[in-house]
């Protein structure tokens, strides 16, 4: 029958102390739900992404490709008819945009429809084209299918004719054929379209030329061999790589940003277990005697232990169901700034909806209920080595001594603080900060355990012994000192919130430091008075090219003082993303272009310039370990070759890795004189504006150009930073509320906990007001020495996130930069928090008159 | 003029089983200098007829009078501020607040009043002087045996020089030899300082020291002699 006492302990007190049991469900229901919301969001992302590989190679092994530059088609015939291939697709791809609605991306996909049959790509969408439906795009010119979804998002339907941009100018396409199924709505979010690949070639001026070669090799016999034996007929410069791998860094790119992500609202969980672990010990206080007769009637210290941690489970479950339909309702309005955010960094998703998965739903459920019962261990271990003689003899009316283990708590915090500082001396691993995030975690228990013993400190000298019974202060003494008294069962609210305020504070330094920096980079490395291409500087800039007649005649503008040419090839090196810069280094080492990491600017342009010297970013440098005079081989039209490194620079491109090269060079090995866009440079700056509309008017007729200020492309750049941090500051925001709902839920129960107290209190004179102000003397205080502790723990936070964590998970260096502001937000933020967060306590501190109090103990 | 004056009080709760009348029709006059012993079974009205008398329960009908101050009219700020000055209060549990030390709890109603440490310090010497705990003054409550803590909350009580002391079976929760030493401490106050005391007590040892003992039986006064 141990299962019906249980039910009886358990759902009794659920019952009887409601308010505290729906405070404790709401605080961990929020922390389940920034932690269910923030995996659901990215995850969702991540899966799009992940299906978009998927259905885009289909049943393809591996594909053909060539850096920059496009295979020739004469290619095709050779590989199809090659004894080891099974079949052979040819594919071109081109990204664009819509002329209506204004900037609506799209990526248009060319295919040999006979081709494709093995594929099975778009999970079954070109299976179910009818005879006449592949008519329709053979034989209507300029013809495109379009997911059926899509075309109705911009307006089309069967027949209707639509522009899209394609270097620099706006061509007509026709909507022949509707596509259904799933498939392509999983492909780029479903913003794409199909065409006859002889068609694209035309339309986006890749003639002669595909973008790779998908295959399925015949089976039987070494991969490795047949491999070697198609090699020998390619031309140099195309190169097989598996189906899917070029994505692989940017996989890891966005799965490094879920990672981050987690880690933050993983701080919302944990202010949920401090929750549940105040609850647990305060109700384990408050039942020291029912637990002792319990013991007394022959239940084990076994059974005890499992009524705590089964009574803390029934919180995890709870609390975990709200949680997760939390989650999803967050995770909807979470989704459209998630998404953009890995549009504008890493790649093109589209993300409708979020997917349900019950195991994933019945995985968080768990975590739920075992978070609530790690937390609820140790008082229900304090609860199961309960004497029952000490508790049923305990002096009547009395509360027995609070148990001061300062001095371990204090050794074990200082101990954990100098176990921090080597952590994050660790290498990453597989890039992952492994050591970093350790060392926060360290460093964060450490200040919790110093905690008590600080405040016990700070209030004694600070506040106690200078308000020592001042005439007026009685309210605030008595709330220093209950404090103080019960430092030990307050610190776990207390570090709640100073977790809150670490991660306020530490974020704040390390995105402030880094917008700083990003703004300094900006000022020395984007130089140019006018930036102008066919599309504005974006993930789709490098399919899109000038009008090389265009470029000639705006490189003769008397206006100009110098013109920096440029072509971007965006590729993978060793499985990660890099893109290739191309163009005159000479004007950026006129104007000052790029910042090094070391070695003098000077030499490094002359390498560069005279000697085959290629700059790689600081990003590439630390994925491939790579320093100037270094070799690094990469795939160009020709085929491999081997380029010095004349110089790191830092950079702040959040694509990967990059590196920049003369355009000599680049036409050198890839043979490619196509230009992507310009920078002007200005005889005279202050002529922006008459000069940019000169362009626009005298080209209007002959190429579609976006041409964008200085000014401009630095505002755009730091709007992209401000809402890639939207998320972090919505996450902060719930943090800090659930850590002011600790601070409510602990004063709530000491108020709950100490009602005789209040009563004597009372009983013996004390005013309404005086015990208000007493318990809201409590709460500010508490708020106070968790906002100390919170804001030195968060500047060593931040330290470990600038210069461990980001350095280690984007390869990034970011110069610190303080600022006061973000303390003073902060304490203002806390300050008011606190004393509003006990408010509520204070007014249950005087709902009840004196004598209730005293008599229902 | 009696100092404590009592008519008609009837006190009644509320419960599942009904309507539950805890005083009924009391008429009572104590007063200055007396120590009145209230005595009766357990339940027959003893610590709510103590209880309307400090201020902290309102009767249902009927008119408390207090030095001439009708104190069932009083504001709740007033009720506060009369507990504080007028009455000192004895709890059978002692009630002593557990942060507190031994002479911290003592000062407690007087800095509630608005005194500082130094317009306090005096008193709470002679306070401990007069019940012997000087050698505890820093100790905290549960440091303490129930007859020190007794003598704490008997020199709280009488910390703002209240007109009445209010004492709750303070003898129930110690044995036979500390309750009989608390009993004439507070025999000692009236007599030496002509103190006005009320105990509620179910056992027979207050009696021979009061002046009276009025016995209660279900919420009525049953004799006064």
């Amino acid at each position: 029958m141990i299962i019906k006492v249980y039910r009886l302990f358990i759902l009794r007190r659920y019952l009887q102390s409601w308010r505290q049991s729906l405070l404790t469900l709401f605080g961990l229901a929020l922390g389940v739900t920034v932690f269910v919301s923030i995996h659901l969001t990215v995850g969702a992302s991540l899966k799009s992404f992940k299906k978009t590989v998927q259905a885009v190679s289909g049943k393809a092994e591996w594909q053909l490709v060539r850096e920059g530059k496009e295979i020739e088609e004469d290619l095709f015939p050779q590989i199809k008819k090659h004894p080891e291939v099974q079949a052979a697709a040819p594919v071109v791809e081109f990204s664009s945009t819509l002329h209506r609605p204004p900037n609506q991306a799209i990526l248009i996909i060319g295919l040999d429809y006979f081709s494709e049959r093995e594929f099975g790509r778009y999970s079954g969408a070109l299976s179910s084209l009818t005879e006449a439906d592949l008519l329709a795009l053979l034989l209507t010119p300029r013809a495109v299918a379009l997911p059926r979804e899509f075309a109705a998002q911009v307006g089309l339907k069967k027949g209707d004719s639509f522009s899209v941009l394609v270097n620099g100018r706006y061509q007509k396409l026709t909507v022949a054929v509707l596509l259904d199924g799933r498939g392509t709505t999983q492909v780029f979010g479903g913003q794409m379209g199909l065409m006859d690949i002889a068609q694209a070639q035309e339309v986006f001026g890749k003639r002669g030329g595909l973008d790779r070669i998908d295959l399925i090799l015949r089976e039987g016999g070494e991969e490795d061999i047949r491999l070697q034996e198609l090699k020998a007929i390619l031309p140099p410069g195309v190169r097989w790589i598996p189906a899917g791998g070029r994505e692989q860094g940017t996989e890891r790119m966005i799965r490094s940003y879920q990672l981050n992500l987690t880690a933050l609202s993983f701080i919302a969980v944990l202010v949920g277990m401090y929750l549940i672990y105040n609850t647990a010990s305060l109700s384990v206080a408050r039942r020291r005697k029912d637990l002792g007769v319990l013991r007394s009637l022959g239940m084990l210290p076994g059974q005890i232990l499992r009524l705590i941690l089964w009574e803390a489970a029934g919180y995890g479950l709870i609390g975990g169901l709200l949680g997760i339909l939390g989650g999803w309702v967050l995770a909807g309005f979470l989704l459209e700034t998630v998404s953009r955010t890995i549009n504008d960094l890493y790649a093109m998703v589209g993300v409708a909806d979020i997917p349900f998965s019950p195991s994933e739903t019945l995985l968080f459920l768990l975590l739920s209920i075992a978070a609530s019962m790690i937390s609820a261990y140790l008082p229900a271990r304090q609860a199961s080595r309960l004497e029952p003689r000490e508790v049923l003899y305990q002096k009547t009316g009395l509360i027995g001594p609070v148990k001061s283990r300062n001095w371990k708590l204090t050794l074990g915090g200082l101990g954990l603080l100098l176990v921090s500082l080597p952590l994050t001396w660790l290498p990453p691993w597989d890039h992952w900060p492994v050591g970093g995030f350790a060392s926060t975690l360290t460093l964060t228990l450490g200040f919790s355990l110093l905690l008590p013993g600080g405040i016990r400190w700070g209030i004694n000298r600070l506040f106690i012994s200078r308000l020592k019974r001042k005439k007026g202060f009685i309210s605030a003494w008595l709330g220093g000192n209950y404090v103080n008294r019960y430092a030990g069962r307050m610190a776990v609210s207390m570090a709640a919130l100073m977790i809150a305020v670490a991660m306020l504070i530490s974020i704040g330094l390390m995105i402030r430091s880094f917008r700083q920096g990003v703004d300094n980079w900006i000022s020395r490395s984007v130089s140019g008075d006018l930036f102008v291409g066919p599309i504005f500087p974006s993930n789709q800039g490098f399919s899109q090219f000038m009008d090389p007649r265009v470029v000639e005649e705006i490189k003769s503008m008397k206006e100009l003082a110098h013109v920096y040419a440029y072509r971007g090839v965006s590729t993978d090196l060793r499985g990660y993303s890099l893109r290739i810069w191309s163009g005159d280094l000479a004007v950026i080492q006129r104007y000052g272009g790029l910042s090094f990491t070391q070695g003098k600017g000077e030499d490094i342009f002359n390498q560069a310039l005279n000697a085959e010297g290629i700059l790689v970013s600081e990003i590439l440098a630390g994925q491939l370990h790579l320093k100037p005079g270094d070799r690094l081989e990469m795939m160009t039209a020709g085929g491999p070759h081997s380029f010095s490194v004349a110089g790191v620079f830092y950079d702040y491109r959040t694509e990967g890795g990059a590196v920049w090269m003369d355009r000599t060079l680049f036409l050198r090995y890839w043979q490619d004189p196509r230009i992507n866009g310009l920078r002007l440079y200005l005889k005279d700056p202050s002529k922006i504006n008459p000069v940019r509309e000169s362009i626009l008017k005298r080209f209007a007729d002959r190429s579609t150009l976006v041409i964008i200020s200085n000014r401009e492309l630095r505002d755009q750049i730091l709007k992209i930073f401000d809402q890639t941090f939207h998320i972090t500051y919505i996450l902060e925001a719930i943090a800090v509320l659930m850590a002011f709902l600790g601070i409510l839920h602990s004063s709530a129960i000491s108020v709950l906990f100490r009602e005789r107290e209040l009563g004597i209190l009372k009983a013996v004179g004390a005013a309404s007001g005086q015990v208000r102000r007493m318990i809201l003397t409590e709460t500010t205080l508490m708020g106070i020495f968790s906002l100390i502790w919170g804001a030195a723990s968060g500047t060593l936070l931040s330290l470990i996130l600038i210069f461990v964590i980001n350095k280690q998970s984007f390869g990034w260096t970011i110069p610190f930069h303080w600022s006061g502001t973000i303390y003073l937000q902060t304490l203002g933020i806390i300050v008011l928090g606190s004393f509003f967060s006990g408010w509520i306590p204070s007014r249950m501190a005087v709902r009840k008159s004196a004598q209730e109090m005293i008599r229902e103990e | 003029m009696p100092l404590i004056e009592l008519r008609n009080i009837s006190k009644s709760y509320p419960s599942e089983a009904g309507e539950v009348r805890a005083l009924q029709g009391i008429d009572l006059a104590v007063a200055q200098g007396e120590m009145v012993v209230l005595s009766g079974k357990s339940g027959c009205g003893k610590t709510t007829l103590l209880n309307m008398i400090g201020a902290l329960d309102r009767p249902s009908s009927g008119e408390i009078r207090v030095d001439g101050r009708e104190i069932t009219l009083l504001s709740e700020k007033e009720r506060t501020l009369f507990r504080r000055r007028q009455v000192g209060t004895i709890f059978q549990s002692f009630n002593l607040i557990p942060m507190l030390t031994v002479e911290e709890n003592i000062a407690l109603p007087r800095w509630l009043d608005g005194f500082d440490d130094q317009e306090t310090a005096g008193l709470v010497e002679a306070l401990l002087v007069q019940t012997e705990m000087t050698h505890r003054r820093k100790h905290r409550a549960h440091e303490l045996s129930g007859g020190e803590q007794q003598r704490v909350a008997i020199a709280r009580a009488l910390i703002n020089s209240p007109r009445v002391i209010l004492a709750d079976e303070p003898t129930g929760n110690l044995d036979s030899h500390t309750g009989a030493q608390v009993l004439s401490i507070l025999a000692a106050l009236n007599q030496g300082k002509g103190q006005t005391i009320i105990i509620a007590t179910h056992s027979r040892e207050a009696d021979v020291l009061a002046h009276r003992v009025i016995h209660l039986r279900d919420g009525k006064i049953l004799d006064d002699h």
